[in-house]
C-alpha cells in the first residue's frame, strides 16, 4: 500500500462524486438517475474497501468475512421483496 | 502484515495467549470485520425500510427530497471521503511506527469529522426551520395530508438514517480524540498494540464513511429532475 | 500453579467480577440465567394455574398479557438464547480447542456485563407494570396503542442483543484462529461446529432485531415512525424485520442443543459418530437455511400469498439437515454398547422430543393447515417440544455432562436419572394436550376458554406441575454435589476430547500447561471401555 495509491483512488472518489452530483441535475427521466446514483455508489463503496480499507491485500478470511454481512442483507431484502413486489398479483 | 516489527508495547497479562504477532494482528482484523458486518445489518434495515417505501410513494419521496440541500450533502460528502483519505494515510504512518505522521492524520482525519458534524447539525437546524421534523413541528401548508403524511414517512426515515449515522460518527470520534491523546502521550515508534488499535478504528472510519456514500443519493439525489 | 480456576487468583467479588477467565464468566453466565429462569418459570406456574380452569380467575386477562410476555421476553432473551452459548460454550470452547482462552477476553466479559444491564432493565420494566404486546411486540400495538412499558423492555432487549453479538464475534474469531496445532476443521467436536454456526447467526441476525426494535421505541416516543398506518408505513414491515431475526433465533436456540448431544451419544454409546462430515456441514445448513424461512411466521398476516408459497417451501427444505442429524444420532446408536447414564437420558429424550417438535413444524409450514393452526395452542406445543423438549433437556444433559468438568464434583447418579424421567413425564403431559387443543381450535395467548377444552388443560396444568417438580430437583442435588459431591476425577466417563484428556477437572487458570498438538480423530470411542458411570473419585 503506497501513498500515491491512496491520493489516485482518493482522486477518483472524488469525480465519481462530481459525476453523481451531476447526474442529478440534469433532466434524466424516471428510474434512470436513482439507479445510476447507487450504481456510482457501489463502485464508491467498492473503491473504499477494496484500497482503503486493504480488501484487496487480505486473505480469503477477511474477504468472507466482508461478504457475510453483504450477502445476509441481500436476502432479507429479497425475501421481503417477493412480498411487497407480488402483494397485487392477482 | 505490517511492514516492520514493532516492540510489542506493554503486553495486557492476559493476551500473553496470543504470543505471536502475526496472529494479533490477524485477530484484531477479523474481530472489526465482523463487527463491520453487523454494523451492515444494523443499517441495512434502514435501508430496506427506505426503498420499499420509497417503491410505495414515489412521487412523494421525491418530492420531500427536494426540500433536502443537495450542496450541503454533496460538500459533506466530499469532507468524509477526505477524512478517509485521512486516516488512511494514519493507517499508512503506523504501519511504518511513525507516531508523528499517523497522529497528525488522525487529528486532521477528526477535524474533518466534526466539520461535517458541524455542517450536519446545521442542515438539521434548518429542516426543523422549515418544519420538517416528524414528531416535533412536521407541516406542509397547501398540501393534501395524504401526500403529506406520505412526505412525513420520507422525514422519518431522513432523520433516523441521518440520525444512526451522526451517531456513528461520534462515536468514532470520540475514539479518534483518544488514540490521538495516547498518540501525543506516548514517546518512541507507535507499539503493535497501538498501530492495530489506529488500523482498527480506521476500519471502522471508512465502513462510516461507506454508509453515508450510500445515504446520498438516496436520500439527496432522488429529488431533482 | 496447579491451582483451579475457581480459587486460583482469590476468591473476592473483585476478582470474580474482573475476571478475564472463561471459565469464571461462564459460571458468572450460569448464575444470571438460572435467576431469569426462576422469573419466567414463575410466570409459566401463573399461567397454567389460570389455565386450569375455563373462566380463569386467577388473574385478570390485563395482567395474563402481561405474564405471556414476560414469560416470552424472559425466556427466549435472557434464558434460551444465552443458555448454552454462555455457559456451556464459554467454559468448553477454549478447552475444546486446545486454546488458553477466547481471542477477546474482556470483550467476553464486557459482554456478561451488558448482559446483566439488559436483564435489569427488562426486569425493572417488568416491576413497573410490565409489557402486554406478547413477546412479538408486533406493531401498531406496541408503537403506538399498547399502555405498557415497552420502550424500557425494548430498549433491555437491545442491549442484550449486543451481548450475544459479542459473544458469537468472539467465538468465530477464536474457532478461526485459536485452533491448536494439528486441530484442523474436521477434526474439531461437533460442539465447535454448534457453537461456530450458532455464533454466524448470532452476529448477523441480532443486529436487524436491535435496529428494528430501536425503530418501534422511537415510534412509541416520537408519536410517529416507519410502522405508522396513519403515515402510509406497514405494520407488515415490522413482521419482516422481527421474524428475520426472530426465526434464525430458533436456531440459535437449538443448534448448541444439537451439539451438546452430539458429545453425549458417543460417549455413551462408547461408538464414533455416524457421518461426521454429515452433521459438521448439516450445522452450517441449518444456520444458512435458517435465515430464508421467516416468512412461515406470517402466512395469514396479509403477506402475499406467492411469498408464502416460497416461504413455506423453504421451509420444508431447512427440515432436512435437522433430520439428517436425527438419523446420525441413531444410526450412533445403533450397535452401540449404551449406558443409561443421566446425560445419556437426557439426550435420548431430546432426540425423540426434538423430532416430534421438529414434525409437527412441517405441519405448521404447510400453508393450508397452518391457516387452521396459526395461533393455537398447536404452535405452543411445537415449539415448546423443541425448545423445552430439545433444548431445555440438552443444556441439563450438558451441565450434568461436564458438571465434574466444571466443578470437580460429580453429582449422586441416582437422583440424576429421576430427575430425567420425572422431566421427562411431566413434560410429555404438560405439552402434548396442547397438539390436541390447538388442533380442537383452542387459541393462544387467550385468559380463558370455552368448556369443552377443561380437562386436557388440567392435564396439562398437572404436568407443569411435575415438571417444575422435576427442574428443582436438579438444583438441589446439584448444588449438595459442590460440598458433599465426590471428587471427580480428569476424565469420569472415560471421553474423548481435550477438555476431558488433558484439562484437570476443574481447569486450572490457563487450561493447559503446554499448547497440545492434535493428531487424531474426534470420538474415537472403545466399545471395550465403559463409560464409567459411577465415576472416578480421586
Amino acid at each position: 500500500m503506497k501513498t500515491s495509491v491512496l491520493l489516485w483512488i482518493y482522486l477518483l472518489l472524488v469525480v465519481l462524486l462530481g459525476l453523481t452530483i451531476g447526474v442529478a441535475l440534469l433532466p434524466l427521466a424516471g428510474e434512470v438517475k436513482p439507479a445510476a446514483a447507487v450504481l456510482v455508489a457501489v463502485i464508491k463503496a467498492g473503491l473504499i474497501g477494496l484500497f482503503f480499507m486493504q480488501l484487496r491485500y487480505h486473505h480469503g478470511t477477511i474477504r468472507l468475512f466482508a461478504a457475510a454481512g453483504a450477502f445476509c442483507l441481500f436476502l432479507l431484502f429479497f425475501l421481503i421483496a417477493t412480498d411487497y413486489f407480488t402483494r397485487l398479483w392477482t | 502484515m505490517t511492514e516492520h516489527d514493532p516492540q510489542p508495547g506493554r503486553l495486557d497479562p492476559v493476551a500473553e495467549h496470543l504470543a505471536d504477532p502475526g496472529q494479533r494482528l490477524d485477530i484484531a482484523r477479523l474481530g472489526v470485520w465482523l463487527f463491520l458486518s453487523t454494523e451492515v445489518l444494523f443499517f441495512g434495515v434502514l435501508f430496506v425500510g427506505f426503498t420499499l417505501y420509497r417503491r410505495s410513494y414515489p412521487a412523494e419521496f421525491v418530492a420531500a427530497s427536494g426540500h433536502l440541500n443537495l450542496w450541503l450533502g454533496g460538500f459533506n460528502t466530499l469532507v468524509l471521503l477526505t477524512s478517509s483519505l485521512f486516516v488512511a494515510l494514519a493507517v499508512l504512518g503506523a504501519d511504518h511506527g511513525d507516531r508523528r505522521s499517523s497522529t497528525r492524520y488522525l487529528m486532521a482525519t477528526l477535524t474533518l469529522g466534526l466539520v461535517f458534524l458541524a455542517i450536519k447539525a446545521f442542515e438539521w437546524h434548518q429542516e426543523y426551520q422549515e418544519h420538517l421534523v416528524p414528531g416535533l413541528n412536521f407541516n406542509l401548508p397547501d398540501t393534501d395530508a395524504g401526500w403529506a403524511a406520505h412526505e412525513q414517512l420520507f422525514f422519518c426515515l431522513y432523520f433516523i438514517m441521518t440520525g444512526v449515522h451522526a451517531f456513528h460518527m461520534v462515536a468514532g470520534s470520540g475514539v479518534l480524540a483518544w488514540l490521538i491523546l495516547r498518540g501525543w502521550r506516548g514517546r518512541g515508534p507507535l507499539s503493535q498494540t497501538e498501530s492495530i488499535r489506529i488500523e482498527s478504528t480506521a476500519l471502522y472510519w471508512h465502513f462510516v464513511d461507506i454508509v453515508w456514500v450510500f445515504l446520498l443519493p438516496l436520500l439527496y439525489l432522488t429529488g431533482f429532475g | 500453579m496447579n491451582e483451579s480456576y475457581l480459587t486460583a487468583g482469590g476468591n473476592g467479588f473483585r476478582s470474580w467480577l474482573l475476571t478475564r477467565d472463561h471459565k469464571r464468566i461462564a459460571i458468572l453466565y450460569l448464575i444470571s440465567i438460572s435467576v431469569f429462569f426462576m422469573f419466567g418459570g414463575a410466570a409459566a406456574s401463573m399461567m397454567r394455574a389460570q389455565l386450569a380452569t375455563p373462566k380463569g380467575d386467577v388473574v385478570t386477562s390485563e395482567v395474563y398479557n402481561r405474564l405471556f410476555t414476560l414469560h416470552g421476553v424472559i425466556m427466549v432473551w435472557f434464558f434460551l438464547i444465552p443458555s448454552i452459548v454462555t455457559v456451556l460454550g464459554n467454559f468448553l470452547l477454549p478447552l475444546m480447542i486446545g486454546a488458553k482462552d477466547l481471542a477477546f477476553p474482556r470483550l467476553n466479559l464486557a459482554s456478561w456485563y451488558i448482559f446483566v444491564l439488559g436483564g435489569l432493565l427488562a426486569l425493572y420494566a417488568i416491576l413497573l407494570g410490565g409489557v402486554d404486546t406478547g413477546w412479538t411486540f408486533y406493531t401498531p400495538y406496541s408503537s403506538t396503542y399498547s399502555n405498557s412499558y415497552v420502550i424500557l423492555m425494548a430498549m433491555g432487549v437491545f442491549i442484550a442483543g449486543f451481548s450475544s453479538i459479542f459473544t458469537g464475534l468472539n467465538f468465530v474469531v477464536t474457532t478461526h484462529k485459536m485452533r491448536a496445532p494439528g486441530l484442523h476443521w474436521f477434526r474439531l467436536p461437533l460442539f465447535v461446529w454448534a457453537l461456530y454456526s450458532t455464533s454466524v447467526i448470532l452476529v448477523l441476525a441480532t443486529p436487524v432485531l436491535a435496529i428494528t426494535l430501536a425503530l418501534v421505541a422511537l415510534e412509541r416516543l416520537m408519536g410517529v415512525g416507519v410502522f405508522d398506518p396513519k403515515l402510509g408505513g406497514d405494520p407488515l414491515l415490522f413482521q419482516h424485520l422481527f421474524w428475520f431475526y426472530s426465526h434464525p433465533a430458533v436456531y440459535i436456540m437449538i443448534l448448541p442443543g444439537f451439539g451438546v448431544i452430539s458429545e453425549i451419544i458417543p460417549c455413551f454409546a462408547r461408538k464414533q459418530i455416524f457421518g461426521y462430515h454429515f452433521i459438521a456441514f448439516a450445522s452450517i445448513s441449518i444456520a444458512v437455511l435458517g435465515f430464508v424461512v421467516w416468512g412461515h411466521h406470517m402466512f395469514v398476516s396479509s403477506q402475499s400469498l406467492y411469498a408464502g408459497v416460497v416461504f413455506s417451501f423453504l421451509s420444508f427444505i431447512v427440515a432436512v439437515p435437522s433430520a439428517i442429524k436425527v438419523f446420525n444420532w441413531t444410526a450412533t446408536l445403533y450397535k452401540g454398547r449404551i449406558e443409561l447414564a443421566t446425560p445419556m437420558l437426557y439426550a435420548l429424550g431430546f432426540i425423540g422430543l426434538f423430532t416430534i417438535g421438529g414434525l409437527t413444524g412441517l405441519f405448521l409450514a404447510t400453508l393450508a393447515v397452518d391457516v387452521h393452526l396459526h395461533d393455537t395452542y398447536f404452535v405452543i406445543a411445537h415449539f415448546h417440544y423443541i425448545m423445552v423438549g430439545g433444548m431445555v433437556m440438552a443444556y441439563i444433559g450438558g451441565m450434568h455432562f461436564w458438571w465434574p468438568k466444571i466443578t470437580g464434583r460429580m453429582y449422586p447418579e441416582i437422583w440424576g436419572q429421576l430427575s430425567a424421567l420425572i422431566i421427562f413425564v411431566g413434560f410429555n403431559l404438560t405439552f402434548f394436550p396442547q397438539f390436541i387443543l390447538g388442533y380442537m381450535g383452542m387459541p393462544r395467548r387467550y385468559h380463558a376458554y370455552p368448556e369443552q377444552f377443561q380437562f386436557l388443560n388440567v392435564l396439562s396444568s398437572a404436568g407443569a406441575s411435575i415438571l417444575g417438580v422435576g427442574y428443582l430437583l436438579p438444583i438441589c442435588y446439584l448444588s449438595w454435589s459442590l460440598v458433599r459431591g465426590p471428587k471427580a476425577s480428569r476424565n469420569p466417563w472415560n471421553a474423548t476430547g481435550l477438555e476431558w484428556t488433558l484439562a484437570d477437572s476443574p481447569p486450572t487458570v490457563h487450561n493447559f500447561d503446554e499448547i497440545p498438538v492434535v493428531d487424531c480423530e474426534p470420538y474415537l470411542y472403545d466399545p471395550a471401555e465403559l463409560a464409567n458411570v459411577k465415576g472416578d473419585i480421586t
